[in-house]
């Protein structure tokens, strides 16, 4: 006996619902194929739990190109006419959400929300399901609906066990009915499903086979590290990978789900480009219950890593409402950590046991790694016998710096005129280029974590490392100051290097600052108030000393002019003097904080030539 | 001026004028610094100020110090050592050329936060007038109208007058309202729930935090929130509420302008009970405390000094009050003015005196240091006590001086820990014990010069035995953290004059003089050694290394011979061991890992051919470092082979590479290549897989390719190469490159015939 086809409504505002779910919550019209898949899925399990009897899990997609459908037909539960009619039609009674509320081996349930089947309607114009459940396999049901707002239900001849959808795609969205498309759009959304998923007949290759890597057992590590890198490429479009890194949950962790990374597995991937310091080309895909969630949850990787991407599954992330992101809830933090930990671990481990790829590694990403070796000090002291950072003689490695340099490290912020770069630049010492990316503070690290003394030329404290002062009987220490003595100016005696350089004279910037802003003119350019306060720190600089001449005393010139004996000795000692001094002034005039009295320093040296020349 | 639309123009400008690095640091620095990123932050603004300066653009140098000056200052608290740079900045934007750049108003709150950081009650006046004077030049319109009010309603608080603060909030909220902008007076949150809890209406102040959240942007303001949420709840009795607002500690220890609120917050919920108020806590207090004093902040600084004063009371751990009192008396002086610091800690010190007179259990001076040891627990407040009696009762007893010094650390006491060391020193300079914690201390923290000074001075006394083997120690690991090895070896030999037979010293000493090139005094002591050591071992190794370095076969083979090795004959040992890798390191710190031939026990001939243009290695003669850098191969593990470093070039294979590329010759004719030019000592290494295809660019026709380095040894004409690649693989019909070659041998028309190919085949 047959029972009449019936019109009925579904249960709530569907129009309304489906404006949104077409509008916001479902971005790409994919969503609908991986929803239905997954409610396929969801039906196998069920039978699974449910029937039994034996059967075969099995899905099968079919596009159809030419009559622009998308079939989606699974063995699994299929549904009786109160099944249809209590779950697929009533939104938000997804019957997995019963499942597994009930706790009956549910695990396994992608589903959570009963909208999956929703989003059919948003991509197609008719929408025709028939199923038989393994409840009654006697009886077939077909529904149709046009819309999803109501629907036709009625007998159908019974079938095999399980579901066949058919949805008959709008024409916006024929690209769902193409054979190209389909079975790559499977091969990520559905790569982790237990099931195999067909595109085309059962008796093709399942599209989600291989399983991950990370769910194969017994591998050899060449076979894990191909397959890895297999899975990787599938995943990642911009860049070839270099290498994997696997992503195993906390082996600490007594329970996989407890261990503050929500049990995560999956793998990390370094890619094969070269990029800049702050390129972010970060990825990363995630899986919740077998479903490819997002395929940009970048958040989830530590902003440094902007070379990384990975896929991971975490059951305990909860997808928001879209299913197209995850909530930052606490599971979410502690991914995050078990990445972060994962990554380093995983770089780690490859520069112990595969040197080669580390190497490549870190040849490609040198400088994004100085960026992020300062950001961790795990990383930090993993990298830092090994990045290189940029010198005055080439990229350099900071250990091949210090022997160059009797174990210092000397960085130029690039300031106008540096004296002492230019120096060191003759003597063929490198001098680190503090303006290029993340080279300062990797090397400040460097010295804080290893050792080494940071130099930073043109500061006080860099002039101090560089031209120690050095202790001089008094009487030679008040010639040193006769000869070379200047208005504001103090004379150092001092040891450095090269001896060919007899004199440097630098000018103290924070007496020039206050000079400017105690000058009377500050007050028209600089508010009252506002310069009061500025005064207020001016005035705790010492001005008695506008620069500091530091004199060289394993210079032969100096010691010569220190040793000069009788007057005509002393008289061409103190000539020497003054052109030295002026030589030394000219050179200090580069400096922008310098008085830059180059007439005065070009008249001295004038004279003190004139002076010598009449003495030949 | 809108200060953001300036910024995208700015961006747009930059982008479109070749300068589009400079357009993306611009739009990562705020980001950076409201994300309290630190170190992104620190990585870049070096780069993007030069960048600024070669663009001659003060504006965005105004723009990119000043936002650094935000994290510095605003974000990170070092106020004395930026405060320099703000005013120097302040200089920069009152130039003529800079005076009108959007931001140039901005750098003023830069310069009044240092001040309010430093002292904020102390300089409650001039942030005042600077305040205001600035709200006189700006209107609610400007953004910085919410930042400089902001600056003005906590002069207000800091000056004592919290009500009216909360009127003047309650005006400029207003003001933005009526200049629509009502949206930016959650800028004012802060202020106006510092001023709601300082007028004790914490139920309002609650609800400001509360609706703060709403507006949350980063991670600052997410900090922010839940800082002041946490600290309004546990004022209100809600513990539980306000210990799940608290962010945890390590969230908060990048950023020192957190450390205030969470203090505050923690110090609420340790009186109630809500988290222990314990030493640990005390530990995180103080190092709180020491780094703001140490940036500069000082009142706030020593406001954590009293919470930890009263919650150490509460829990009658006296000498942690004192502590805090001592820090507070010592931190006062540095205060603008005092403004009740002086009565403060006068009510903290009688409320301890009043504690000890009511202790009941006074403890009294152990009676032998063994008894001071015997009473430790493992709670360091109450282990100080008794080590401070225990070190006066006993002050040459070292045993005591160690523990008090690790009982300090526990509890992030690190000055006072190494000070108490070193005055230990200086009164009994024979304290081997005390002289190795400091020292080694000193090198942890990379502070050799220290460890330097110390140790000489420790010298200088002519200290026999322990104590001298000690100081030399220190000194040669200084040195070799200094990279100053050959300064560290004196040191060593004299440890091995004190220690007759160490063989540790024996063994680094040898390595010294081997990275000195001084190969017979190494191998000399490694044979004494060996001679020695009646086993094989590490000496054995070392030994065949400066051996082998110095061309002395005979000694190789006889260590190899006790290790177990097979090697017969005699002069340069030649095997082939089958393969190994070999990690080069050129002057540059470039690393490359090499496939080679071992040769010997230490010894291994480099097999890869390196690119043109890059350092080559092909056939040179390596000694290598016995120890390998990767570990041994995992059960089952089929394609692992040892990686060990090089250590010096014994005798350079002389290659020099050059590329050959094009389209495939063909089997036959690539193996007689080979067979031709392995005759001429050369090597030709294919480095192209099957998939390699040459596509012709004008026909399209693809064709397999060939992509080779060719490595020919300096005794191979390069003329007669030459001649041999155009006999062989020159024919039109299936073409190869090789313009490296042809270039060597400045051949100007082959160089166009060959460039007519490689432009034809896009190679």
């Amino acid at each position: 006996m047959s029972e009449p086809v019936e019109l009925l409504r579904t249960q709530v505002d569907l129009a309304g619902l489906l404006r949104v779910l077409g509008n916001n919550l479902y971005s790409t019209p994919h969503v609908a194929l991986r929803e239905l898949v997954q409610n396929a899925h969801d039906s196998c399990v069920r039978r699974q739990i449910e029937d039994p009897s034996s059967f075969e899990p099995t899905i099968v997609v079919t596009p159809d190109p030419a009559k622009r459908t998308l079939t989606i037909l699974d063995t699994g539960a299929g549904l009786t006419r109160e099944e249809i009619v209590k779950y697929l039609a009533t939104v938000g009674a997804g019957y997995t959400g019963k499942l597994r509320a009930e706790g009956r081996g549910g695990e396994a349930l992608i589903g959570a929300f009963g909208l999956g089947f929703l989003s059919a309607f948003v991509v197609s114009e008719r929408v025709d399901l028939f199923t038989t459940s393994f409840q009654d396999p006697t009886q077939g049901w077909h529904f149709q609906s046009r819309g999803g707002e109501r629907y036709q239900l009625g007998p159908a001849p019974a079938g095999p066990i399980g579901t066949r959808v058919v949805l008959h795609l709008g024409e916006p969205f024929a690209l769902l009915a193409s054979v190209d498309l389909v079975p790559k759009l499977l091969e990520r959304y559905a790569c982790l499903l237990p099931f195999p998923i067909h595109v085309g007949g059962a008796d093709r290759e399942p599209v989600n086979r291989p399983p991950p890597p990370w769910r194969i057992e017994g591998d050899s590590p060449l076979l894990h590290r191909r397959r890895s890198l297999d899975f990787a490429r599938r995943f990642e479009s911009r860049f070839e990978p270099l290498c994997t890194l696997d992503l195993a949950p906390d082996p600490a962790a007594t329970s996989g789900a407890n261990d503050g990374g929500g049990g995560a597995r999956g793998l990390l991937w370094i890619q094969d480009g070269g990029t800049y310091g702050t390129s972010d080309n970060r990825n990363l895909s995630i899986f919740v219950r077998g479903m490819l969630v997002s395929a940009d949850e970048r958040d989830l990787l530590p902003p440094w890593a902007g070379f990384v991407g990975g896929v991971i599954e975490a059951d305990a992330l909860t997808p928001t409402a879209s299913r197209e992101d995850v909530q930052r809830d606490a599971a979410y933090h502690g991914v995050a950590l078990r990445i972060l930990t994962s990554l380093i671990e995983g770089l780690a481990h490859l520069a112990e046991h595969e040197p080669a790829t580390w190497r490549r590694v870190l040849l490609r990403h040198n400088e994004a790694l100085l960026g992020a070796a300062i950001c961790d000090a795990r990383l930090f002291d993993l990298l830092a016998p090994d990045l290189k950072v940029p010198t005055s003689e080439g990229e350099l490695s900071v250990p091949a710096i210090r022997k160059k340099s009797g174990g210092k490290i000397h960085i130029s912020m690039g300031e106008q005129g540096g004296y002492e770069e230019i120096l060191f630049r003759a003597l063929r010492v490198p001098v680190v280029t503090g303006v290029r990316y993340a080279a300062l503070p990797f090397c400040q690290m460097y010295a804080q974590r290893i050792g080494g003394a940071v130099v930073q030329l043109g500061t006080k404290q860099g002039n101090q490392s560089l031209f120690p002062r050095a202790e001089l009987p008094k009487i030679q220490a008040d010639r040193l100051r006769s000869l070379f003595h200047v208005e504001r100016q103090e004379v150092v005696p001092a040891r450095f290097a090269p001896d060919s350089l007899p004199l440097v004279l630098v000018p103290d910037r924070d007496v020039a600052l206050k000079q400017i802003l105690e000058r009377d003119e500050a007050d028209k350019k600089v508010s009252t108030a506002v310069l009061g306060m500025a005064r207020l720190f001016t005035k705790t600089i010492d001005a008695a000393v506008e620069a500091r001449l530091y004199v060289n005393l394993d210079a032969p010139v100096i010691q010569r002019i220190l040793t000069a004996k009788g007057p005509a000795e002393e008289a061409r000692a103190a000539e020497a003097a003054r052109l030295l001094g002026g030589v030394a002034g000219l050179m200090a005039g580069r400096d922008e904080g310098a008085s830059g009295e180059v007439a005065e320093h070009l008249a001295s040296l004038s004279g003190a030539l004139l002076a010598l020349l009449g003495s030949a | 001026m809108d200060i953001w639309r300036w910024v995208n123009e700015v961006q747009e400008e930059l982008t479109e004028s070749g300068r589009p690095r400079l357009a993306e640091l611009i739009e990562r620095i705020p980001g950076h610094v409201v994300n309290h990123e630190h170190a992104q932050l620190d990585a870049i603004v070096p780069e993007a100020l030069a960048l600024a300066r070669e663009a001659k653009s003060p504006w965005l140098e105004i723009f990119i110090r000043h936002w650094n000056l935000q994290s510095r200052i605003l974000h990170r608290h070092e106020a004395t050592a930026y405060l320099p740079e703000a005013v120097r900045l302040l200089e920069l934007a009152s130039r003529d050329e800079a005076r009108e750049c959007p931001q140039s108003v901005c750098v003023i709150q830069d310069l009044a936060g240092c001040y309010a950081e430093l002292d904020g009650p102390g300089y409650a006046p001039e942030r005042l007038a600077v305040a205001r004077e600035t709200l006189a030049r700006i209107d609610a319109k400007w953004p910085c109208f919410t930042c400089i009010s902001s600056e003005y309603a906590f002069g207000l608080i800091d000056d004592g007058d919290a009500a009216g603060a909360l009127a003047f909030v309650e005006a400029q909220t207003a003001a933005l309202v009526q200049a629509q902008r009502g949206a930016a007076a959650h800028n004012l949150a802060d202020a106006r729930i510092e001023a709601l809890l300082r007028l004790a209406r914490l139920d309002e102040a609650l609800e400001v935090a509360e609706r703060a959240v709403a507006s949350e942007v980063d991670l600052n303001d997410h900090l922010s929130n839940a800082l002041n949420a946490a600290r309004v709840l546990a004022r209100l009795g809600r513990h539980d509420e306000a210990l799940r607002e608290l962010p945890p500690i390590e969230q908060i220890l990048p950023t020192p302008s957190l450390y205030e609120r969470w203090a505050q917050a923690t110090h609420a919920l340790a009186l109630a009970g809500a988290v222990p108020s314990d030493w640990k806590l005390d530990g995180r207090l103080f190092e709180l405390q020491t780094r703001l004093a140490d940036n500069g902040v000082i009142r706030t600084a020593i406001a954590i000094a009293h919470q930890r004063a009263e919650l150490a009371i509460a829990r009658d751990r006296l000498g942690t009050a004192e502590h805090a009192a001592a820090s507070i008396r010592e931190l006062i002086p540095r205060l603008r003015r005092s403004l009740g610091a002086d009565d403060d800690l006068a009510k903290l010190e009688g409320a301890i005196a009043a504690a000890r007179d009511a202790d009941a259990d006074p403890r009294f001076p152990p009676g032998s240091a063994e008894l001071a040891l015997a009473q430790l627990t493992s709670d360091p407040e109450r282990d100080l006590e008794i080590l401070a009696a225990g070190r006066a009762r006993f002050p040459d007893e070292e045993r005591l001086a160690i523990i008090q010094a690790s009982a300090r650390r526990a509890i992030s006491r690190y000055a006072e820990a190494e000070a108490g060391l070193r005055a230990h020193l200086t009164a009994f300079p024979g304290a081997h014990g005390v002289l190795m914690t400091l020292g080694q201390s000193l090198l942890d923290q990379r502070r050799s010069v220290e460890a330097r000074e110390l140790a000489e001075a420790s010298l200088l006394a002519e200290p026999k035995g322990e104590v001298a083997v000690g100081a030399h120690f220190l000194l040669a690991t200084a040195f070799q953290q200094e990279g100053e090895r050959d300064k560290a070896r004196p040191h060593l030999e004299a440890m091995l004059t004190l220690e007759p037979g160490n063989k540790q010293i024996e063994l680094l000493l040898a390595s010294l003089d081997r990275d000195a090139g001084r190969l017979d005094e190494a191998l000399a002591r490694l044979s004494r050694l060996v001679e020695r050591e009646p086993r094989p071992g590490n000496h054995d190794w070392d030994l065949m290394v400066v051996a082998t370095l110095a061309g002395r076969w005979d000694a190789v083979r006889a260590s190899a011979i006790r290790i177990g090795m097979k090697v017969e004959g005699e002069g340069p040992i030649d095997e082939a061991w089958g393969l190994c890798r070999i990690e080069l390191r050129e002057p540059d710190g470039e690393v490359s890992i090499q496939h080679a031939l071992r040769t010997g026990p230490v010894t291994a001939r480099i097999l890869d051919v390196a690119r043109p243009r890059t350092p080559q290695h092909h056939g040179d003669e390596i000694v290598f470092e016995a120890a390998p850098r990767n570990a041994a191969p995992k059960p089952g593990e089929v394609d692992h082979s040892y990686v060990y470093p090089a250590i010096a070039t014994r005798k350079p294979g002389g290659y020099e590479a050059f590329l050959l590329d094009g389209v495939h010759p063909g089997r036959a004719t690539l193996d007689e290549l080979r067979r031709e030019l392995t005759a001429l000592g050369c090597v030709l290494a294919v480095q192209n897989e099957e998939a390699y295809v040459v596509t012709s660019t004008s026909t399209g026709e693809a064709k397999p390719g060939l992509y080779a380095y060719l490595a020919a040894p300096e005794a191979c004409s390069r003329q007669a190469l030459h001649e041999l690649l155009t006999r062989l693989v020159g024919s039109d019909e299936s073409p190869l490159v090789w313009p490296g070659l042809a270039q060597a041998l400045e051949l100007e028309d082959e160089l166009v015939r060959q460039a007519a190919i490689i432009e034809r085949l896009g190679l």
